[in-house]
């Protein structure tokens, strides 16, 4: 749709995943669809629960052994990841596809140098020597910003801090010049100014390198400032899809609205807004129609049977609510109602 | 780090003093008058008794006798056997000196590769039908102890079977079955102990990093799990070594081993408390410093650490 | 005391419970420890022989009618002494339990408490006696003071008491910081209640999982002894000391060794069964000494 996203690098189609639980499977995600343009930000948002996370991993091929996809495809680049064996699958990680986490401290190993660990993607992926991949390796550290690389290579984690370690991070994902980033929480585990710091690397990355970034958060703001498109997610379920401007602009799902409600703005900072009542269902427990009905503020008789669709408004802007076609000032007013 | 070893090597020293002034105490302590037992059918001959009494320094202050222990240690004689008329401890123990240090450090070398390699097997097979029959063996071999499973084994390998020697001492097949029964316990305990580790290391995020990153499974288990599983086993070596050690006594006393551990029962039986003591200093000596060897290793192998012992 | 407690663990207890019958581990341990310590009570009612009654005239008698375990060297009957035996197992073990749970906790919670010379001193004795091997402080003691019951007893409560010490030591220091104990110190209440009424309710578990993983440890070690000889003399039954026996007997009159070891090694199995079990369900950090 927008100028970079001319052909599709990822397309995720009809994916829904389970996950063995104690008395049987349980399926915590129903028919994702979406795709990633090459090039371009896509952000996930949702509340933990949400089944983001799970989004993630499933591209990665990393549900473990407990979590199975059920159906859907998942197509990188014209390859049908799904169809993959393991090992096949394992050379994909890392090299089309990598991935960095929200907690820098605890994902990498504290037992092998840092430079060592963004070398590692090298020699796994690539015929490099070592000698070749630590050079490489000093220069990506380089790249994404860290001081005295050269020196700093030897070092172990717990000699820097959480800032650098998610750009060494970042510098094992860009290793291979990955087509796609995924990025979960990359920043929620980092003090403000250091997150400003870590999401300014990431879009640098993408101007220079065209690197597409799936960019997973529970924070609104972060995805006002990295986004080209949005998919927000709720209860294992997309329930609002749209290009970012559109969904700030004009906002359909009354989840969605919610949750912009709780950015906090500019002037008030320090607050925690108030998050929407209620918690996210277990994937055990959901209730009948529409997922999010029990935490609705303008939910009716007919949002409690029958599950809503995602319906097109407009030319590329979905939403999963029955009420769609009611007046927008009512909605409004319902949810002002609420609030 | 220099810093840090000459610090434990310093306790190192308090401990071994503390030995030697325990050992010196303890042979206060025995009862019964070792020079009245010597002499025995010639405990009518005051000269001989007299004579006796001061070579073997009996008849000087406690004080002295306590200079005259520490510079037998420094000598290397340890002082005179009670046993053995007149001969210097070294030499009734200088045939057994290396066989239970041997013993133990043999069936460690085989326990700890082993025990690893089997908590490994297990621990990516978590839940299967080879796990759970593998945990319960381990459980068994932790629990029996040595001189009861040698009992079996014995039994099955030697008497019933006739496959290897029923005890003795010289011969390689006379080594297999006590080395075996050392062991085991310590294999079983390694391998539960790396099951646990290695099934709390690989939930860590750190492994998902590393499956993210497409490193081959071989090699997230090797290199990126079982490294930081081998920190915290090393810091058990010790106990485990401890433990070795005391399984010297015992199987040398089953097959007719001549090591310090028998020797060290044996004297005790013959009120050889000179040769008793000796041993029993031996073994600590021995045994701190496996210990040390295990606090600098484990210092070496863990960056935190490292950084920690050079600050503090 | 029991006042104050009794509203408190009710739900614990019920759910403690709940997990020990999940518990594959400790429910076969239990079963196995049941027997034990049965067997170890109801001794003088189910033994058919005096197991110090020396007959000649059955001699290594193999195990048959009469003796389902056979007789050993003297003529006393195996099974007998098998049963006994866990008696004499389970009593030095209680003993040893009882002994450095109490020294254990008083001077791992003074450490704590008082700090300073205090806790150096305890600290340091625990060092020390934890820089020797066991096995080799307990010949150091036997040495001195001749093999018997008791001597096993104090050597082995020697070597076990300081981690029972170190462990409540830390326990303490962790329960010191919080709000209700310096409420309680600041408040002028006396040492002894503070330690009876804030620690000693806070750290029971997982002493109680240290003390049942002891348990293994202290009949093991008894056991070696008494095989070396240097533990429970003759003719007091043992199952280390019988295993002596009949180890060099094993050619021709295996039943000794055999049956005793059994009882031994089940005995084992059973009481570190519970033990993981009882660690699992109640205390998943503490782990090993």
């Amino acid at each position: 749709m927008t100028a970079r996203g001319q052909t599709n690098l990822l397309t995720v189609e009809g994916v829904s995943v389970s996950f063995d639980g104690l008395h049987g499977p349980v399926q915590v995600l129903d028919d994702i669809n979406f795709t990633i343009g090459s090039g371009e930000i896509v952000g996930i948002v949702g509340e933990s629960g949400s089944g983001k996370s799970v989004t993630s991993l499933a591209v990665m091929g990393l549900l473990g052994a407990q979590g199975k996809i059920d159906s859907g495809r998942i197509v990188l680049d014209g390859a049908d990841l799904t169809a993959l064996t393991h090992k096949e699958m394992r050379g994909v990680r890392g090299r089309d596809v990598a991935m960095i986490f929200q907690e820098p401290s605890t994902s990498l190993n504290p037992v092998l140098p840092v430079g060592f660990q963004i070398a590692e993607v090298l020699t796994e992926h690539f015929d490099t020597s070592a000698a070749e991949a630590r050079k490489k390796a000093i220069a990506l550290m380089d790249r994404v910003g860290i001081p005295a690389a050269g020196s700093r290579a030897d070092d172990y984690p717990h000699q820097l801090s959480g800032g650098m370690k998610q750009r060494i991070m970042i510098a094992m994902a860009l290793a291979c010049r990955s087509k796609l980033l995924i990025a979960d929480e990359p920043t929620t585990a980092l003090d403000v100014t250091i997150q400003a710091q870590i999401l300014s690397l990431i879009s640098d990355l993408r101007n220079d390198y065209g690197m597409a970034v799936l960019l997973i958060t529970h924070d609104m703001g972060v995805i006002a400032e990295m986004a080209d498109r949005v998919i927000v997610m709720y209860a294992g379920q997309v329930v609002e899809q749209s290009p970012a401007d559109s969904l700030f602009q004009h906002p359909l799902h009354p989840y969605t609205r919610l949750l912009l409600r709780s950015i906090p703005s500019a002037r008030s900072k320090q607050a925690v807004l108030p998050m929407i009542e209620g918690t996210t269902p277990p994937p055990t427990d959901l209730p009948g129609g529409c997922r999010f009905h029990p935490r609705c503020p303008i939910a009716a008789d007919l949002c409690r049977d029958g599950t809503p669709s995602l319906q097109t408004v407009g030319s590329n802007h979905a939403a999963r609510c029955k009420r769609l076609d009611e007046d927008y000032s009512l909605l409004d007013a319902g949810l002002g109602v609420a609030l | 780090m220099v810093g840090y070893a000459m610090r434990r090597i310093l306790g190192l020293v308090a401990v071994w003093f503390i030995a030697v002034l325990l050992t010196f105490i303890a042979v206060q302590f025995v009862p019964g008058d070792p020079i009245l037992a010597l002499l025995s059918d010639r405990s009518g001959d005051p000269v001989l008794e007299a004579r006796l009494r001061a070579e073997y320094g009996l008849d000087r202050a406690l004080w002295v006798q306590f200079l005259d222990y520490l510079g037998n240690i420094a000598n290397g004689t340890f002082g005179l056997s009670f046993r053995f008329a007149g001969t210097p401890v070294i030499d009734v123990i200088a045939g057994g000196l290396t066989i239970s240090p041997v013993l133990a450090l043999v069936s460690i070398a085989i326990a700890v590769p082993l025990g690893v390699s089997l908590g490994v097997f297990v621990a990516i097979r978590q839940n299967t039908w080879a796990d759970t029959l593998v945990i319960l063996i381990l459980v068994a071999g932790i629990s029996v102890p040595n001189f009861a499973m040698a009992a079996f084994l014995v039994y099955l390998f030697s008497i019933k079977l006739g496959l290897v020697p029923v005890a003795g001492w010289g011969g390689a097949d006379q080594l297999i079955l006590p080395v075996t029964i050392l062991v085991i316990p310590p294999t079983a305990y390694i391998a539960r102990l790396t099951r646990t580790y290695m099934l709390e290391v690989l939930q860590q995020d750190y492994i998902r990093t590393a499956r993210a990153k497409g490193v081959r499974e071989r090699l997230v288990i090797y290199r990126h799990a079982l490294r930081n599983t081998l920190v915290p086993l090393l810091t058990t070596i010790g106990i485990i070594f401890g433990g070795l050690l005391s399984g010297t006594f015992v199987v040398e006393t089953i097959f007719n081993i001549p090591g310090l551990g028998r020797m060290a029962i044996e004297s005790i039986f013959a009120r050889d408390y000179p040769v008793t003591m000796s041993i029993v200093l031996l073994f600590t000596v021995f045994y701190s410093l496996i210990n040390l060897i295990i606090d600098l290793l484990y210092a070496a192998l863990d960056p935190r650490i490292r950084l920690d012992a050079g600050e503090s | 005391m029991a006042g104050e407690s009794a509203s408190g663990p009710e739900r614990p207890q019920s759910e403690f419970i709940i997990r020990f019958r999940r518990n594959r581990n400790a429910m076969i341990g239990s079963i196995i420890v049941a027997l034990v310590v049965a067997a170890a009570l109801l001794a003088p009612w189910i033994v058919p022989y005096d197991v110090e009654k020396v007959n000649m005239l059955t001699v290594w008698e193999p195990p048959g009618e009469d003796f389902w375990f056979g007789a050993d060297a003297l003529g006393r009957d195996v099974f007998s002494r098998v049963i006994v035996g866990a008696r004499v197992s389970l009593l030095v073990a209680v003993s040893v339990l009882a002994i450095t749970l109490t020294v254990g906790t008083i001077l791992g919670m003074c450490a704590a408490y008082f700090g300073g010379w205090v806790d150096t001193v305890i600290m340091r004795t625990v060092d020390i006696i934890f820089a020797f091997p066991e096995l080799i402080f307990a010949i150091l003691i036997a040495a001195m003071l001749g093999p018997g019951k008791l001597t096993v007893i104090i050597a082995l409560s020697i070597v076990w008491w300081p981690g029972i010490a170190r462990l409540t030591r830390s326990l303490v220091l962790s329960l010191k910081s919080e709000l209700f104990v310096e409420a309680a110190i600041a408040s002028g209440t006396p040492v002894h209640r503070i330690m009876r009424r804030h620690f000693l309710p806070n750290i029971i578990a997982p002493l109680i999982v240290r003390a049942s993983i002891g348990v293994g440890f202290i009949i093991m070690a008894e056991a070696t002894l008494s095989f070396l000889g240097i533990g429970v003399q003759e003719p007091e039954p043992t199952w280390g000391g019988m295993i002596r026996d009949g180890l060099s007997q094993l050619r021709t009159d295996p039943h000794l060794a055999l049956y005793a070891s059994l009882a031994l090694g089940i005995t084992m199995v059973g009481f570190n069964l519970l033990g993981d079990g009882l660690r699992d369900i109640l205390d998943p950090r503490v782990r090993d000494r």
